[in-house]
């Protein structure tokens, strides 16, 4: 049987660019493509037992994550699914830029502190 | 959670620095250091992070025939921030009011480092000669008036005769100078 599934998938604890894939449970690939919003909202036809949602935060300060979804024995039409972001770990070079905002001159001698976690 | 002090110099600076997220603050000669935008940061291998700062100074430039208080001022002209050579603009140019004035709000300045700041002349009236070369000023405090010289241009002296009967004076005539 065939159904059509609407799937939401929110992300947390932030919308950041993504790379979503969802494929079939045996292995077909049924989306592919940078999300950008808050939500997104798939239309799904399949009769197989389930759906492998996977998650690929652009930046790389962020892990890979993947999902199944048991889409034929749901119960509704509409899934809900939330993606909550977690941080990976390693050590980087990060480079910055500080100018001033009214004329664009580059800040002559600053120093930006960073420090704890960020608010969400 | 890390934390990191990172320098920044001449606008640039950079940092190894723990993956993850980050609230940002500043400490900057010449600049309120509450404007600081963004706020956050995510750290990652090969992050970049853009951030401004903005400033409360107010500098005035009246330029004028004596580049003293009390000259007679030109009445049009333009003026913009560059860098010390004045090949590099900064932001849009200012225009030189009827009283020889152009305001240039939010500078950067201070009282113990003053914050050099640099200018270049691009126009001035149709009396007066441009000034040459970069005009430098030492913000130390909010508020702060300079003068730049525009000298009047020099006088032109012409006679206009007859040919055929020389040293006959021309009794009225115009002459027109058209510029190229």
């Amino acid at each position: 049987m065939i159904m059509t599934v609407r799937i939401v998938i929110g992300f947390f604890p932030k919308s950041l660019p993504a790379f979503l894939t969802i494929r079939s449970y045996s292995g077909r690939l049924l989306f592919s493509g940078q999300v950008n919003s808050s939500r997104v909202f798939l239309r799904v036809n399949t009769c197989e037992r389930g759906l492998v949602i996977t998650v690929r935060p652009i930046s790389s300060a962020y892990t890979q994550k993947s999902y199944y979804i048991d889409v034929c024995s749901a119960a509704c039409r509409t899934l809900y699914f939330y993606y909550s972001y977690a941080p990976s770990s390693g050590t980087g070079v990060n480079n910055f830029t500080l100018i001033d905002a009214d004329y664009g001159l580059p800040v002559e001698s600053a120093t930006l502190i960073f420090g704890g976690e960020a608010l969400a | 959670m890390a934390n990191y002090n990172v320098q920044i110099t001449n606008g640039v600076g950079s940092q190894a620095m723990k993956n993850g997220n980050y609230a940002v603050s500043v400490t900057a000669n010449g600049y309120d250091a509450t404007t600081l935008q963004p706020t956050t940061y995510t750290a990652a291998q090969g992050g970049a992070g853009a951030f401004t700062l903005r400033a409360n100074g107010t500098l005035t430039l009246t330029f004028n025939e004596t580049g003293e208080e009390g000259g007679a001022p030109i009445t049009s002209g333009t003026v913009v921030m560059t860098d010390g050579t004045g090949t590099t603009h900064y932001g849009q140019p200012v225009a030189i009011g009827a009283n020889g004035e152009a305001v240039f709000n939010n500078v950067p300045f201070s009282a113990e480092t003053p914050y050099v700041l640099y200018f270049t002349q691009l126009e001035t009236d149709e009396a007066h000669n441009i000034h040459v070369g970069v005009i430098t000023v030492n913000m130390n405090a909010a508020t702060l008036t300079q003068y730049v010289l525009n000298s009047p241009l020099a006088e032109q002296s012409f006679t206009l005769t007859d040919e055929t009967y020389t040293g006959l004076p021309v009794a009225a005539a115009t002459l027109a100078f058209t510029g190229e």
